[in-house]
């Protein structure tokens, strides 16, 4: 014990071997936070399009990545993935923002899984035409989206598309389709908390289920807009896009 | 001739299309349904899709893909023209347009000259190949009587838009070759061995048949099916011992039953050991709770399981979240299978023939560096382990063919990633396509219960199946899952036949304190569900189980009946209830219901004049989620003895592939607890292990 304290005393800074053994640790830690922070950034950097099969994603994202539809799309079997300019509306260039669209078939579902690990916001596009018999897909789509652990925990910010707004009296407004989805999502939750819920699904995140669900009081920031992915009027998904840059 | 012919991406854009005529409908629909209803469903196999538009003739779809850069060609035309350079046609677009392809370009209007002039080329080699006089009809006649029982078994198999599997008997009565072929008693699995036999040893049996064709037709008929009976030809000898021998090689596979070791002085550790002997119900066997203590709400021990975890008394496995076991597992054994896989993957990429140094630098090249494409030859050795190795789990046998056909088709030209062997390649390719077989999207049960409550209709589901397979003990599952989440359930007794029915469901329905319907034996079944569902109505009553009499696939008469019910009741969903055990005669069953049953209904229209008054509409009237799936009237399957197989799984595979519907529920169990959700990835890892 003596021995120890002796020896302790005699440590002192301005010894070299301290000063060396101090530099490591500090410049360890340092690297530490620096590869944290980084990998921290590179997460969460993709932009999903989601939704029902025949939605327009496909469309939405040639539109926005090189603002082009000229010969039209086919249901894709395959994940899209590119690079879209985000311009704010004196057009000038913010940024970009890596975009994936995501088929919407439900063979290809599982990509959703995957590919919401690194995703840092999603929008859900939904054809407002058609949207009644696609509202339980849309709002199967939704309710996956929301209760995935990672964007419950990062709040990742969600707009709901309404697509195909050219079609003018067949479309839909915002407001139905916000109505609907938010009405089978309530009742999907319900059923959903009844069955015990699925394996490490956050279902917390929609709500308490005593009051009817609205979709401005979740926890992720939630927005609705009207597109047209087919005329190129796609001004609202270029806000939201440039809230993420 | 052709209406229209273009060149898309996998990811969904259209590159370039070329429209010959103008039709009513859009062209991009005729394609969309070829992938949702082909591309998607793997079955790659088939080359030729039928799609009947709303309005306007039949058109029939050829396709072609270049894997290595994601592109596919298809090519529409009428389906009533059979063209036949269309194949040919592809494959020269194919090869051309890839030199012409600059990824990111969308619109290539420069192509429309190179096509026309193909398609020119085309047409005239078909012209010219028709026009071949008779020195071509000579060869023709003689390698038509070697080749035409296998040509035609191989025809007849591949033909078709739905699965080409099984052509049924009667399609064939005719054929000389077929007399030999027509179903025997040993059904369905040993048709199918000797059809799959045929087409692979192609030549060899056919000259056999040949032969042997034109010694039976001469015999009369009684005799010719004797003789096949008594399997006294070696052909029929090859592929019966070919089928004796996987039935054996799976009988192998099981695990071998352990000897009870009787001394208990000295246990050794191999035997059984006999602490417990005694099974009577008194003695202290697996705590089971009996299911009256469950049912009364006793609190009774939990059923022994591996990796049940602890469960409330008498909870459903339905409500219980299905351990993710497998994720720990998996990286395990992943990262073990990934060292092992590329010290294996350069050995199959070396075939015999090709001097060792070549074969190393070439698999070299392809594994490491991953610049060449992968052909046919590389990933046949792959494939066919793969095949084994499902058929080794039970799937049934042109089922697992058909799937590793079109992953094989869907690998060739692609490049591997580097330092991934062949094998682990194969196997992801796999491990996707199966997930995407069986992922499916399920009808939310509870949802659309709910939603029909408050059109104040009761739900009505109806249980169909072979004799056996579980489906009074299953419906009784059901209708305690639903009672435990407040449903009023009422269960209808219209299995009028098999004695004992009714009072199995009584006993079942005082146990779960559900009204039962009942009008005893000899009764219209239809009638009686009819009236069930009247009745429920009346009572406020939120869901109708209908039970039904189990009746084989062949049955006609039984068919006809059961499709009589479906049609007169309009259940919301009709489920298929087939037992885990079932091997290659699955699909027989399955595409045999479908075909009955939508055979055997009235059309719609019909059926709404006819006055299906108050009773929901099959599908879409009221806009609930229920469609149609790939032309079948089974919207979902129950699949029961679950717990019976180890990891022989391979019956959902073939069900779900067949049918094209979703595994809604699993019985795992002979108590009414034991139903839960198909977990895939168990099932995928099962099959792939």
């Amino acid at each position: 014990m003596a021995d120890l304290q002796s020896k302790m005393a005699e440590l002192s800074l301005t010894q070299p071997e301290v000063q060396v053994a101090l530099a490591v640790v500090a410049a360890t830690i340092l690297l530490l936070v620096i590869l944290k922070l980084l990998a921290g950034k590179k997460r969460g950097s993709a932009v999903l399009l989601v939704g029902p099969c025949n939605g327009g994603k496909t469309t939405l994202f040639y539109q926005l990545k090189d603002g082009s539809t000229r010969l039209g799309t086919v249901a894709s079997m395959q994940e899209n993935e590119g690079l879209c300019q985000v311009r704010n509306e004196k057009d000038r260039v913010l940024g970009s923002v890596r975009v994936l669209d995501l088929p919407g078939h439900p063979r290809l579902r599982s990509k959703l899984e995957q590919y919401l690990k690194d995703a840092s916001a999603v929008v859900l596009v939904i054809d407002s035409a058609d949207i009644t018999p696609n509202k339980t897909e849309a709002a199967e789509d939704l309710f996956e989206v929301l209760t995935h652990p990672v964007v419950a925990r990062r709040r990742l910010p969600v707009l709901l598309a309404c697509n195909k707004a050219d079609l003018e009296t067949q479309a839909h407004s915002v407001d139905f389709c916000r109505r609907t989805i938010e009405k089978q999502l309530d009742a999907m939750r319900k059923t959903r908390l009844a069955l015990g819920g699925d394996a490490g699904r956050a279902i917390a995140a929609l709500g308490k289920p005593d009051k009817p669900l609205s979709l401005g009081a979740l926890r992720s920031p939630i927005s609705a807009a009207s597109i047209s992915a087919e005329k190129g009027d796609v001004v609202e998904v270029m806000r939201f896009f440039s809230k993420l840059v | 001739m052709l209406d229209f012919v273009a060149a898309f991406e996998r990811g969904g854009a259209v590159l370039w299309m070329l429209q010959f005529t103008t039709l009513r409908h859009n062209p991009l629909d005729a394609i969309n349904a070829l992938i949702r209803g082909c591309l998607l469903e793997e079955r790659l196999g088939e080359n030729t899709f039928t799609y009947v538009p709303k309005s306007g003739a039949a058109q029939a779809l050829k396709w072609t893909f270049h894997n290595g850069l994601g592109l596919v060609f298809v090519a529409v035309y009428q389906k009533t023209l059979s063209l036949l350079y269309v194949d040919e046609l592809l494959t020269s677009v194919k090869n051309e347009f890839v030199a012409v392809y600059k990824p990111g370009q969308r619109g290539y209007k420069q192509f429309d000259d190179v096509f026309q002039r193909l398609l020119r080329e085309a047409e005239t080699r078909a012209e010219v190949s028709k026009r071949q006089p008779v020195m071509r009809n000579a060869a023709a006649v003689a390698s038509k009587q070697n080749g035409n029982a296998a040509a035609g078994q191989a025809k007849k198999d591949s033909g078709g838009a739905k699965s080409g599997g099984l052509a049924s008997g009667d399609a064939r009565g005719d054929d000389d070759a077929a007399a030999r072929r027509k179903p025997s008693a040993s059904g369905a699995a040993g048709q199918a061995s000797e059809v799959s036999a045929d087409g692979e040893d192609g030549d060899t049996s056919g000259t056999e048949d040949g032969v042997r064709a034109f010694d039976v037709s001469k015999l009369p008929k009684g005799v010719a099916s004797r003789g096949r009976g008594a399997r006294g030809r070696p052909g029929a000898a090859a592929t019966s011992g070919k089928a004796d021998a996987t039935s054996k090689k799976k009988e192998d596979a099981a695990p071998k039953k352990k000897a009870r070791n009787w001394n208990s002085l000295f246990p050794s550790g191999k035997g059984d050991n006999p602490d417990r002997i005694d099974y009577t119900e008194e003695g202290d066997g697996p705590p089971t709770a009996s299911d009256r203590d469950l049912v009364s709400g006793a609190s009774a021990s939990a059923t022994e399981d591996e990796g049940a975890g602890p469960r409330g008394a008498g909870v459903s496995r339905m409500d219980v979240d299905d351990d993710d076991y497998d994720d720990e597992d998996e990286a395990t054994s992943e990262e073990a299978n990934n060292s092992a896989q590329p010290g294996r993957g350069v050995e199959p990429a070396a075939p015999a023939k090709r001097g060792l140094l070549a074969s190393f630098v070439s698999s070299l090249k392809m594994n490491v560096v991953g610049t060449s494409a992968l052909t046919r030859a590389d990933v046949e050795p792959a494939l066919a382990d793969m095949k084994r190795k499902l058929m080794e789990r039970n799937v049934a046998e042109e089922i697992a063919a058909q799937v590793c056909d079109s992953v094989g088709r869907r690998l060739e030209g692609q490049r591997l990633a580097g330092f991934t062997g062949v094998v682990a390649f194969v196997r992801t390719a796999f491990e996707e396509a199966l997930s995407g077989i069986l992922n499916k999207r399920a009808v939310d049960v509870l949802l659309d219960i709910k939603k029909s409550q408050a059109r104040g209709k009761p739900y009505v589901i109806v249980f169909c199946g072979v004799n056996g397979v579980g489906k009074s003990t299953n419906l009784a599952k059901i209708a305690y899952w639903l009672g435990g989440h407040g449903i009023k359930v009422t269960i209808a007794a219209c299995d009028t036949f098999r004695a004992g029915a009714v009072e199995q469901l009584k006993t079942h329905c005082a146990r779960l304190r559900v009204p039962l319907y009942e009008r005893g034996y000899e009764k219209d079944p239809a009638k009686v569900a009819y009236e069930a569902v009247r009745q429920a109505e009346r009572d406020g009553q939120h869901v109708v189980l209908v039970d039904t009499a189990g009746r084989m696939q062949d049955n006609q008469p039984l068919m006809r009946a059961l499709s009589n019910l479906i049609a007169v009741n309009n259940p919301n969903l009709v489920l298929f209830v087939g037992e885990a055990l079932v091997g290659n005669d699955a699909v027989d069953q399955l595409t045999k219901f479908n075909k009955a049953l939508s055979d055997l209904a009235p059309t719609a229209a019909a059926a709404a004049a006819s006055g299906a008054a108050g009773a929901s509409g099959r599908g879409n009237a009221d806009g609930s989620a229920l469609t149609r799936r790939h032309g079948g009237v089974i919207d979902g399957i129950v699949l029961t003895k679950f717990d019976t197989i180890d990891d022989k799984v391979g019956a959902a595979l073939s069900m779900v592939y067949t049918s094209g519907a979703p595994i809604m529920f699993v019985g795992c169990g002979q108590t009414y607890v034991d139903l839960k959700k198909l977990n895939v990835k168990s099932v995928v890892k099962s099959l792939l292990k």
